[in-house]
């Protein structure tokens, strides 16, 4: 019994150790940073209960339009892309599920491929592709006829978010459509014949055999492609540096900018505890939206 | 097949094991760059042992980072007491901050706050030491950076002026004011050829361009220890810069990232995309600007785009000294460094590598040789007239809003207003009086 005891310490130890040194700690001393005042270049000058929370919260200060504009430049960001990521990813690994045995291997490869590459190289290509003014994007659309001036796809919005929504989901959708499609693997091949005989189209095999077989994975996608959004950094960072102005910053640059730049190691936290408030408030809400949903049904 | 399995997984782990330790162990041999990163000292930290160790981080990742490295080894050849061990990385601020390095390299303007915050050593006695004189040995500008109430806190380097590039096959004579490039907007019939004189970019040298604005319009901006912007000259000085886009078609619209140099030097076969005679730049362009122009390519003195006084926006490079060294040797082995590289012959190194030093026995070598130093010989000619951000803290945060957001208002805004604008500068000013309080 104590070798069982020892053993089943053993395993578990490593898992405590890295989750206490890489998540525990780091979030208790996040929270004791965000009622601190606490520079990163002076270190902690001291205890100041919520006042950094009120400043971010309540005050006129530029931290309260900091926090602000972020929260305000994430949401857009989340409800541009999660649609398509969420939607489009299932529309992708339905469309696989209905593709031949030999062909639809290489189809997955090739959707899930652009997973693999790094966020540098994908703005870089994007860029590339999208620069108003010498783009290829633009020249193509200028030689076609399609368009005689340039669209400021990386200058100007609303363009800028269309850029960066068409990135993030050319970068990201094959993650989630894998998901799906081991989901729709899952589903029993008898059902689809069943419905079939009884006179089901697609619609209504979708309706009643698809979504209830996948509907954990659904949300499980859906809630994951928040918080994923919720995150944004690299492709802003990469391709818009925020701009044009402030209007692509989102909250992850804000915090940054707050403690590497105005060296507020203070205030970057409560801004971190408040940002993963409100992705927690995200994902309980929708939990419980999904849950009341099937209890009365 | 359990066992197969097994056997695989092993394999797998067993070969990325001596994957990593084959990296490491490559890394460890050639101390070659990687990720923006160089450890110039650690391939000959055998030369260390009982020499006392200086550590030196800078920003030098670039073309320019081989040609401090030839100075350090230089000095570290040299020495049988002292070794400066460097580290060039492209976030070297914050790992300055984050870490203990004896010596950084930092920017002009940057040394205000850094000063403010206490992080820099008062450095008199190591001139002294090293038989340099602040107030004798540079170009006088450097005073408007390094030396503050309580003393000198960096060794200045080198000046990098805002630098004038133009296409001699597009401009016979470079103009001198606005009427000429208005003058070369018609030869060149920009509207129709979309082939105009200068441009305008979103970002990139932005910064430089509305300081070149403010500082030719004549502009007092700061107040005390902030930016002013909410005045009606600063107000005039940017719509001076959006009616040379809109109203009088000196730089086309809606140009992006880098585009005031991507539009000198790309090539435009048809009329859809946006080519400039000139450019407004940094002298760090002017390696690939000759490669892609050759002897098309002419430097030459900024024009006065938008009024009479004369005025170039301008950076540096400095050493500094933590504030952290106390050791004696260590400040003695600094001293020493500094002996050595201020010899005109030594800091020539550092002209090599594009850079204009500003050391003044440098300078008079350097100018001895202007076919071999061009763009360094152009930025001697404007170091009089050069302008760095004013030595106040948190300046470079107190400047971001007016480089994000005032300057995207009035490139964009092909209608702007003056209160629009206005009310920009309003915040602009409001953040900077908050960031020079903080």
């Amino acid at each position: 019994m104590k070798k069982k005891t020892t053993t089943a310490v053993l395993f578990v130890l490593p898992f405590i150790l890295f989750f206490m040194m890489f998540w525990l700690i780091p979030f208790v001393y996040g929270i004791v940073m965000s009622v601190s005042k606490y520079s990163l270049v002076k270190g902690n000058q001291g205890f100041v209960g919520l006042d950094n929370y009120i400043k971010i919260l309540f005050s006129s200060s530029m931290y309260n339009k900091s926090f602000w504009l972020g929260m305000k430049n994430t949401v857009i960001f989340v409800i541009l892309t999660t649609p398509f990521l969420v939607l489009g990813s299932l529309a992708l690994a339905l469309l696989l599920d209905q593709l031949p045995d030999r062909v639809r291997g290489i189809f997955r490869t090739i959707y899930f491929a652009s997973y693999a590459v790094s966020v540098t190289a994908v703005a870089a290509v994007f860029v590339w592709l999208m620069k108003g003014n010498g783009g290829y994007l633009n020249n193509l659309m200028m030689n076609l006829g399609i368009i005689d001036k340039a669209i400021p796809w990386m200058e100007q919005q609303p363009f800028v978010w269309v850029s960066l929504t068409v990135a993030t989901i050319w970068w990201t959708v094959g993650y989630n459509m894998m998901l799906f499609v081991n989901a729709l693997n899952e589903i029993d091949t008898q059902l689809y014949e069943a419905s079939s005989i009884d006179g089901a189209n697609f619609w209504t095999q979708l309706r009643y055999i698809i979504f209830p077989g996948i509907k954990n994975v659904f949300f499980f996608v859906l809630m994951t492609t928040i918080i994923a959004s919720f995150n944004v950094y690299g492709q802003t960072r990469l391709m818009t540096q925020g701009g044009p102005g402030e209007t692509t910053k989102p909250m992850i640059m804000m915090i940054t900018s707050t403690i590497m730049d105005r060296n507020d190691l203070g205030v970057g936290s409560a801004m971190t505890i408040l940002m993963g408030i409100v992705i927690v408030l995200c994902s309980v809400g929708q939990y419980y939206l999904t849950k009341e949903k099937e209890e009365l049904r | 097949m359990k066992k197969s399995v097994a056997l695989l997984m092993a394999g797998v782990m067993a070969l990325s094991l001596t994957a990593c330790g084959g990296g490491g162990q490559s890394a460890e041999s050639t101390a070659a760059p990687a990720g923006g990163q160089s450890e110039a000292g650690s391939s000959a930290s055998a030369g260390a042992e009982g020499k006392t160790k200086i550590t030196f981080i800078n920003g030098f990742t670039g073309g320019d980072g081989p040609f401090m490295s030839k100075i350090v080894d230089g000095f570290n050849e040299s020495q049988d007491q002292y070794f400066i061990e460097q580290l060039q990385d492209s976030d070297h601020y914050t790992k300055f901050k984050a870490d203990n390095f004896d010596m950084l390299i930092i920017h002009a303007d940057w040394i205000s706050t850094y000063h403010a915050l206490g992080l820099l050593r008062e450095v008199s006695d190591l001139y002294e030491k090293a038989g340099i004189s602040f107030e004798n040995d540079f170009h006088p500008i450097t005073q408007t950076y390094a030396k503050y109430d309580d003393g000198i806190f960096a060794f200045p380097l080198d000046l990098y002026a805002e630098t004038f590039f133009y296409n001699k096959e597009l401009v016979e004579t470079p103009p001198k004011n606005y009427a000429d490039m208005i003058a070369l907007r018609d030869k060149l019939d920009s509207e129709n050829s979309q082939v105009y004189p200068i441009g305008l970019p979103l970002t990139g040298d932005h910064q430089w361009a509305w300081m070149t604005a403010l500082g030719q319009s004549g502009c007092n901006w700061v107040d005390g220890e902030h930016i002013k912007m909410d005045t009606e000259e600063v107000c005039d000085a940017f719509m001076k810069v959006h009616d040379l886009i809109y109203v009088d078609h000196l730089s086309a619209a809606g140009l992006g990232d880098q585009d005031h140099y991507n539009t000198f030097v790309n090539e435009s076969t048809d009329n859809a995309n946006v080519k400039v005679a000139m450019s407004l730049t940094g002298p760090w362009k002017y390696v690939t600007a000759k490669e892609i122009l050759g002897d098309n390519l002419g430097i030459g003195t900024l024009p006065q785009i938008y009024g009479d006084t004369p005025c170039v926006p301008a950076g540096g490079h400095t050493f500094a000294v933590s504030a952290d060294v106390t050791d004696e040797s260590k400040l003695e082995g600094i001293a020493a460094f500094m002996k050595y590289a201020y010899q005109p012959d030594v800091m020539l190194n550092w002209a090599d590598s594009g850079q204009a030093p500003i050391h003044l026995a440098t300078m008079e070598k350097v100018k001895e040789e202007p076919e071999k130093y061009p763009v360094a010989n152009v930025n001697y000619g404007i170091f009089d007239d050069a302008m760095i951000l004013p030595a106040i803290y948190n300046i470079r945060e107190q400047v971001k809003y007016v480089n994000a957001n005032v300057w995207s208002l009035v490139l964009q805004t092909p209608d702007l207003s003056r209160d629009q604008l206005m009310e920009e500068l309003k915040n602009a000013t409001e953040i900077a009086i908050e960031l020079s309080e903080e």
